[in-house]
């Protein structure tokens, strides 16, 4: 025989349990004295209260509101007790009160206190019905929305107050187990809502009817709002995430055309120290220039602009570029990006097929702007690049994914490499 | 809306202001994003709220999803409102848990309610209980068990009779051994039909229930009646005022239209009788009830107590002289007659009233 070992914090909970278990064994037993009885159930009840009444002290000290809810029970019970207890009493005469000033409206009932007067009543509507109606539709549309605030990541998964009492591990769990307990208030409202409705339209077909489809739509509501609102938070979060990830992609193409490219060509040209302070010093303007917010361009103009990158790195990588341009257009944050993301084609093709002629195309039109960088190298395949070395995917692709036109890049072993850029003309100012 | 939950809260443009706010910061915080303005939104939701309060709702649903500026997301306390809906559907559950297991043992099930608490107990804190609260568990077992050990030891039963039940012995040995048991309806015990013998004392036992109950004597013999009676009518006045019904139960124990234990009293217990009849046949009524009222008094054979459960009437006052003010003599004339007539008609009805209501002993 196994024995079950009961935990720690189980062990109270078996006592009281066993001990009111018992109280009602007694109690059921007919004709015995009702202290046996009570005296366990008495038992089980302090070693219950002993258990756990320094865990609820702890958490009413945390959490005030909670003191809300023993209070309206209270509230509650004794207005139910008091009308039943008050029912049909003549009050006339107690306490030397004299008819109709304390209930000015009992006027003609002889000063009789009757039961059907016992303010307990809206309308028809029985009073402690409509506000425990009204206790369980709150208690439901919170539970729900904060179902909806662990689901998309607003609020950890917290203990309930069970396992804030007891010390319990916290569950996980989907949102559709979270929400159970708010589903369940939601639904025993409707519930309590549609019988009192009954009550007041007494069945009437299309009173009823009518009364039942206003309660369904409120119930609905009530559940759709926070599950709504939740969405539409998604959704926020998402974008910003999206905006996220396109900063993140702009500062590492930059970083990589400017300080990366400088530190390449440092380390080529580490035996040549006027070289290496030169290019040092270039870069360190260029990029305070950059820190400082402004562009890295002065051209006023797309082709200007154009030129003067291809100047630039014909300077820095010693090659000689062949350049045709159809059209101009004023430049604008698009169309830089559109530069920067040539000029990093243009180190690479350099870079990539030393000595080998380099074109750049350039065609500025209504429908956009497109450019294309060729050179006669080697050529490569553009799968068979590690995914670590990020210059095309993020200074070249990325770049001009994020300024909103495509980058393709054409390359075949031998056969040289083409890197079209273009940009649709929605992103030029004209 | 799928997917687990996100561990880490995301980067959120929509938060509660904590500047500028009037309510719960919500137009303050979320204008900014909408391009509305904090007053237009403010307008949005007014206007909102005239269509059935659903600009209320959405407010409510706003303020509780979406987080304040300043709010700790890491932080694992759950939110005291949330925790304070957690408390009243803890609380609705239990209160439905304990009314239920209090009308199952004032049914007579309050074996089944100690088998049911019992096993619940042992499964929880078995190895399929590991993790359930201990203390979920505890409160459980004692909406279970004290109040269906509160009803075992006070006399709150009743039975599941309902509609209206009538009872008429064929014997005397039937009269004496039965237990006349009425729940949620009404009764009868109609002994018009029974043959008493002069000398005889017969004791019967009668559990009125939540309403009414007549004991329906002969109007044929003189029947001495001695009547103990121990209405609890807390019990009664409870139920119809959950149940949302107006007026208090009928609580009255009417013997020969005289009033005893008045619906006044919170626990009306006590004895009557009529004067012992040397010769006649004494009925001893053993009466408890949890706030139905009792008649006992002969009935005609014509008269169906049910329908008619005061007969022969009620003894009135007498409609008093009209006010003849502002009338014309001959209205005032014409009124008077009137009224001397109803008048006449109500003193012989009152005579025969008042002849009856003391039943065949006084006759």
């Amino acid at each position: 025989m196994r024995i079950v070992r009961l935990e720690p914090r189980q062990q109270w909970t078996a006592i009281a349990g066993v001990a009111m278990l018992v109280a009602l064994a007694i109690a059921l037993i007919p004709h015995r004295p009702a202290v046996f009885a009570i005296l366990p159930a008495a038992f089980g009840v302090a070693c219950g209260a002993a258990r756990y009444a320094r865990a609820s002290a702890r958490l009413l000290k945390r959490h005030r509101i909670l003191l809300l809810v023993p209070v309206l029970t209270a509230l509650l019970v004794a207005w139910c007790v008091a009308g039943a207890i008050t029912a049909s009493r003549p009050w006339s005469g107690y306490y030397g009160i004299p008819n109709g000033t304390l209930f000015p409206y009992l006027y003609g009932l002889g000063g009789r206190f009757a039961f059907s007067d016992w303010p307990w009543r809206v309308g028809r509507l029985p009073l402690p019905a409509l506000v425990i109606a009204l206790l369980c539709t709150f208690g439901g549309f919170i539970l729900v929305a904060d179902a909806v605030r662990v689901q998309i990541g607003l609020a950890h998964p917290s203990k309930s107050g069970w396992r804030s009492l007891s010390a319990t591990p916290t569950r996980g769990g989907r949102i559709a187990i979270r929400a159970i307990p708010g589903l369940t208030l939601i639904g025993l409202a409707t519930f309590l809502a549609i019988s009192l409705a009954n009550k007041y339209t007494e069945f009437h077909p299309i009173e009823s009817l009518v009364s039942i489809l206003a309660i369904s739509v409120c119930a609905a509501v009530l559940l759709a709002s926070p599950i709504l609102i939740g969405m539409y938070l998604q959704l926020d979060i998402d974008k910003e995430e999206r905006a996220r990830e396109q900063e993140r992609r702009r500062l590492a193409a930059h970083l990589h055309d400017s300080v990366l490219q400088t530190l390449a060509l440092i380390q080529r040209q580490a035996s040549d120290p006027a070289a290496v302070s030169k290019l040092a010093r270039r870069q360190e303007i260029a990029l305070r220039a950059w820190m400082a917010g402004d562009s890295a361009l002065s051209s006023a103009t797309i082709v200007g602009a154009v030129k003067d990158m291809v100047l630039e790195v014909e300077d820095e990588q010693g090659i000689t570029v062949e350049l045709t341009i159809v059209g101009d257009a004023p430049i604008n944050a698009q169309n830089v990006e559109l530069v920067s993301a040539a000029r990093e084609a243009l180190r690479n093709a350099a870079r990539h097929a030393p000595g080998a002629p380099v074109n750049i195309f350039l065609d500025v039109g209504a429908s956009g702007v497109e450019l294309f960088v060729r050179d006669g190298g080697p050529g490569f395949e553009f799968e068979t690049i590690p995914a670590e070395r990020r210059g095309l995917r993020d200074a070249v692709i990325g770049r001009m994914l994020v300024a909103g036109g495509s980058a393709t890049v054409d390359s075949n072993i031998g056969e040289g490499t083409e890197v079209a850029l273009k940009l649709p003309s929605s992103g030029l100012a004209v | 809306m799928s997917g687990g939950a996100k561990q880490e809260r995301g980067r959120l443009r929509a938060s509660r202001a904590r500047d500028g706010r009037i309510l719960g910061g919500v137009c303050a915080g979320l204008s900014d994003i909408w391009g509305l303005g904090t007053n237009g939104l403010r307008l949005a939701f007014v206007v909102a709220s005239l269509f059935g309060g659903v600009g209320v709702v959405l407010y409510v649903a706003c303020w509780l999803v979406i987080p304040a500026a300043d709010e700790d997301p890491s932080a694992d306390a759950m939110r005291s409102v949330a925790l304070a809906a957690w408390a009243v559907g803890a609380l609705a559950a239990l209160v439905l848990v304990a009314a239920g297991s209090a009308a199952a043992t004032a049914i007579g099930l309050g074996w089944v309610v100690f088998v049911l608490a019992a096993i619940g107990l042992l499964v929880a804190l078995g190895p399929l209980g590991r993790r359930v609260p201990p203390v979920a568990t505890l409160l459980t077992v004692a909406a279970l068990t004290l109040p269906a050990a509160a009803v075992a030891l006070s006399p709150m039963r009743i039975s599941l009779q309902s509609g209206e039940s009538v009872s008429r012995p064929a014997t005397v040995a039937e009269l004496q051994n039965t237990v006349y048991r009425a729940g949620f309806g009404t009764q009868l015990v109609d002994l018009r039909k029974l043959q008493l013998s002069a000398s005889g004392n017969y004791t019967i036992h009668v559990d009125g229930g939540l309403r009414r109950t007549i004991v329906a004597l002969p109007e044929d013999q003189c029947v001495s009646v001695r009547l103990y009676y121990n209405v609890h009518t807390f019990v009664g006045q409870l139920a119809t005022l959950l149940s949302g019904h107006g007026a208090a139960p009928f609580s009255d124990v009417v013997l020969f239209g005289r009033v005893y234990g008045a619906s006044m009293r919170a626990h009306p217990h006590g004895s009557a009788g009529t004067a012992p009849a040397v010769g006649n046949p004494t009925l001893t009524i053993d009466f408890s009830s949890l706030g139905g009222g009792l008649f006992v008094r002969d009935y005609p054979e014509s008269v169906d107590p049910n329908s008619e459960p005061n007969w022969p009437g009620f003894v009135d006052q007498l409609e008093p002289r009209p006010n003849l003010n502002g009338e014309s003599a001959k209205a005032a004339k014409q009124m008077v007659r009137d009224y001397q007539k109803r008048l006449r008609a109500q003193k012989a009805s009152l005579a025969i009233v008042k002849h009856l209501m003391g039943g065949p002993c006084a006759l």
